[in-house]
């Protein structure tokens, strides 16, 4: 199982994004369900305060009809004539405008008594007000009127009541003017189009406030009782149905709940917009807090890219990155500073390896020359030639004196040639002016510093294997130069030359470290690059039968501080 | 393992499918009534508690006199699921509404104690009432002044105590427009006038079967006509314990004697007893709310369909109407009952 790397800022900004979206989503939702909730809640309560008023408005209205049925069964109880019932019907009809007439009649319909208000019995378009009276006595009945103006509500009231001390059966009839308790409700914002309908039991419209009534019934039938939403003239409806006491009418009250609706929309537009601000500014929150992690690690993450080369701290500006950015940027700090103390260590400790191998190839060319020569001296003493003697050991102790150079590593172009100048004197003498030689030096290079005893290995080369045992007489051609910033030498023989395979063979055993494989170019070389590194440079050119030439390339170094 | 856990899965499965066959047998029926507070009311509701079987969910509901709040709880009920609504209305008008909500929603109603008119029941199917006959109830209430007064052209001087040999009396009638009040009334008259007596009725008015309302009521009436009273008939015994209550306070008489005229009432409440039994109340009718209730109950495990239809044991009026009567009680008879 491998898993992609995802970046840590890809991580942190998902994932923090993701919770936050849910989050505010779910806020939002939740504010709006809540927030719709309480709204329907508060307005179902309003409404139902409403709807109870004008219920209790209307019972009460037809209650007080029926305290005055009990108010003038109470007169009948008195048995009084038809003249002072009649002016007991008049005092109540002053007392209460609503009447519009009071008759009594018997069982057969025959009128008893009436009021003297009105001249004629209040015309009826039906006698369905006497019938159910008559049927069951232990009810009141309340009937609708069939008006022809409009704005006349009329209802009819029927008992059946007892008359006088042996309870005679009689039927009261109450014509009553509807229009007091319609102008009382009229006040009762129902919002619009907002209107009251009141039906018997037969849906039949007893009253209602607006004109088109009949189509509401489909409503009032299905729900028969409670409440109900609907919608209707194009606008929501909370439709409230309920019985009024002491009737067996019922109240329809349409209350235009649009206010509602809109309130719950604009709140969810407010919503929908606060919460956009709110995800955005998360966005904004989450990339700035990411960067503030990302970007000081990502600085982190270069710098310690760059760590093989330069090995520099980390800087990062207070406040630009976390406590744990930066603690983790410290901690890098302090872990640079600790492995540049152990390179430190370990270049010293190189340095001063590199000092003793240096010491010990140097110290390898000596012998060898060094007895020769001896035995030279030994043979020019022998054979009398004192002259030559002589000269042979003042250019031997010139040799070692610049060898030695006080213990000096490096030392001037100048000693460096004087030096090989003694030794190539040395070489002609024993091999008896076999091979010339010519050392030109540019001028200006004689004081460049230069490593000690790199030239004399290299002409050594030149006498022992290009032109020893030579029929012809040998030359040797050693320059010294400035090219570019460089020291070159050039060390030309006319000697053997060598094959190809010879030179490639050569450079290959260059970079072989083991150091007692002791011959002289490498010697040069292996020093060279200790102390040089990769600007110095070794080039071998050879052609058989027509010489070697050697070139030395070294930065040139005027000051020539010692370095170990 | 593979085993077991299909083991457990089975049982897990059984027991789910046995609670859900369990609540099946729940019948659920709900009890509006008009008002707690009302003393018959209240035995009554008790008494229904007590009668249904177990294996019926109950619900109380209290419509504190209100019909709306009523209708409120109703629409609720149905609203919920309910099939069976045994009501007490409070206003007996409301019927014809109820009726055809509950028909709306296949539900079944009992009414009880307050008789719903009568072409509004026949409308819908599964439709019931359960009550006293109030009818019966007057004329019993009648009875127990026949035996008192005695020949009606000799009435008993100890009740007619001016002696002109006409009842002076008062009803105290219980709510307006209840059938109850009506017939208990009427009855009680008619049935007194047919045999011969001929009655003075002082006053009739309503007290709302209210205790409080029946000593306001008595009070007013005693102060208007004094000791000329010679008969109270109330419509309940509540209202005659108001009575008893205002002549006891009034000091009209006194406590361990008997009233200076006889009361009568009806229904027959745990109070009414007592105060028969200590003479305050001459005599009342058992409204039997043991057998309205056991009546109630065989009506709704008939509409469950757990008995049929001849096992619910008590004759139909017109179909639809259990009427059922109660025994008179009064001082010579009180033993038995209390």
């Amino acid at each position: 199982m491998k898993r992609k790397n995802i970046p840590i800022r890809a991580v942190l900004l998902s994932t923090s994004l993701l919770l936050y979206l849910i989050f505010v989503i779910a806020l939002s939702v939740f504010a709006c369900v809540f927030f719709a909730r309480s709204t329907s809640e508060k307005s179902n309560e309003l409404i139902n305060a409403t709807a109870k008023q004008i219920t209790y408005n209307y019972e009460n209205y037809l209650n007080s009809i029926l305290n005055t049925a009990s108010v003038i069964q109470s007169e009948l109880n008195e048995e009084k004539t038809s003249e002072e019932l009649s002016s007991s019907f008049d005092s109540l009809m002053e007392l209460k405008s609503e009447l519009l007439a009071v008759e009594l009649y018997d069982t057969e319909k025959n009128l008893l008594c009436k009021d003297t208000r009105s001249a004629e019995v209040y015309p009826t378009a039906s006698d369905q007000w006497f019938t159910s009276a008559s049927e069951d006595q232990t009810i009141h009945f309340f009937e609708p009127m069939i008006n022809d103006d409009a704005n006349v509500y009329n209802i009819i009231f029927s008992k059946a009541l007892t008359n006088g001390k042996f309870h005679k059966k009689v039927i009261l009839k109450m014509v009553i003017d509807f229009k007091e308790i319609i102008e009382l409700n009229y006040k009762t914002d129902l919002g619009e189009n907002g209107h009251i309908t009141v039906i018997d039991d037969q849906y039949n419209i007893v009253y209602s406030s607006t004109e088109d009534a009949a189509q509401d019934l489909r409503f009032l039938k299905n729900v028969i009782l409670g409440q109900d939403h609907v919608h209707t003239r194009g606008h929501a409806f909370t439709l409230n149905l309920d019985t009024i006491g002491n009737s067996a009418w019922r109240i329809a009250i349409f209350y235009n709940t649009d206010d509602v609706k809109q309130a719950i929309e604009s709140f969810l537009i407010v919503v929908i917009i606060f919460s956009t601000g709110m995800l955005a500014a998360g966005v904004c929150a989450a990339l700035f807090i990411t960067r503030k992690i990302t970007v000081p690690i990502k600085k982190l993450e270069t710098t310690m890219a760059k760590i093989e080369r330069e090995m520099t701290p980390v800087t990062i500006k207070d406040g630009v990155a976390i406590k744990e950015v930066t603690n983790l940027s410290l901690a890098y700090n302090k872990m640079i500073c600790q492995i540049r103390d152990l390179m430190d260590q370990v270049v010293t400790e190189q340095k001063n390896q590199r000092k003793s191998e240096l010491k010990a190839l140097q110290h390898q060319i000596n012998p060898h020359f060094l007895y020769n020569t001896l035995d030279s001296i030994v043979y020019m003493i022998n054979d009398d030639r004192k002259q030559d003697a002589q000269k042979m050991i003042i250019a031997l102790a010139k040799l070692f004196r610049i060898s030695i150079s006080r213990g000096n590593n490096i030392i001037p172009v100048q000693d460096e040639i004087e030096h090989v100048r003694n030794y190539l004197l040395i070489q002609s003498m024993r091999y008896k002016n076999s091979f010339s030689y010519e050392i030109t030096a540019a001028p200006e290079c004689l004081h460049c510093k230069i490593m000690k005893l790199i030239l004399q290995p290299i002409v050594e080369n030149c006498i022992y294997h290009g032109l020893k045992n030579k029929i012809d007489p040998g030359f040797i051609r050693i320059t010294a130069d400035i090219e570019k910033d460089n020291l070159v030498f050039k060390i030309a023989d006319n000697g053997y030359g060598m094959k190809e395979e010879t030179i490639k063979l050569l450079y290959e055993r260059f970079n072989n470290p083991d150091l007692s494989d002791g011959v002289g170019l490498k010697n040069v070389y292996q020093r060279l690059s200790l102390y040089y590194g990769e600007r110095a440079f070794l080039h071998i050119e050879s052609e058989i039968d027509c010489g070697t030439e050697i070139t030395l390339s070294v930065p040139v170094e005027v000051n020539g501080n010692e370095k170990n | 393992m593979k085993k077991i856990k299909t083991l457990i899965l089975c049982i897990l499965i059984f027991s789910l499918f046995s609670t859900a066959a369990c609540k099946k047998d729940n019948n659920k029926a709900e009890i509006f009534i008009y008002n707690e507070q009302d003393t018959f009311i209240s035995k009554m509701a008790n008494s229904l508690r007590d009668s249904f079987p177990d294996n019926f969910t109950l619900s109380f509901h209290d419509g504190k006199l209100s019909q709306n709040t009523q209708n409120e709880q109703i629409v609720t009920a149905l609203d919920n699921g309910c099939k069976i609504l045994v009501v007490n209305m409070v206003d007996r008008l409301a019927s014809a509404s109820i009726i055809e909500k509950a028909k709306s929603e296949n539900a079944s109603v009992i009414f009880f104690n307050r008789e719903p008119i009568k072409k509004h029941l026949l409308t819908a199917k599964n439709t019931y009432y359960v009550g006293t006959s109030p009818v019966q109830e007057g004329q019993k209430q009648a009875m127990i002044a026949q035996k008192l007064l005695g020949d009606p052209d000799s009435m008993n001087r100890f009740i007619d105590k001016n002696g002109d040999n006409t009842l002076q009396c008062v009803f105290i009638q219980g709510e307006k427009d209840h059938q109850d009040t009506e017939h208990r009334t009427y009855s009680c008259i008619n049935y007194l006038t047919a045999i011969g007596y001929r009655l003075e009725i002082l006053a009739m008015d309503f007290a709302s079967w209210n205790r409080a309302q029946g000593k306001a009521l008595m009070e007013r009436y005693y102060k208007e006509f004094g000791s000329t009273i010679e008969f109270v008939f109330s419509n309940n015994d509540d209202m005659a314990l108001g009575a008893i209550d205002y002549l006891l306070e009034s000091n009209v008489m006194a406590s361990g004697t008997s009233a200076p005229f006889p009361i009568v009432g009806v229904d027959g409440t745990k109070y009414g007893l007592q105060a028969v039994k200590d003479g305050y109340l001459y005599g009342t009718i058992v409204n039997d709310d043991a057998a309205q209730s056991e009546a109630i109950v065989n009506l709704c495990r008939y509409l469950c369909g757990e008995i049929k239809f001849y096992e619910i044991g008590f004759p139909f009026t017109s179909e639809r109407y259990i009427y059922i009567d109660g025994p008179v009680v009064t001082q010579e008879n009180i033993g038995q009952y209390i």
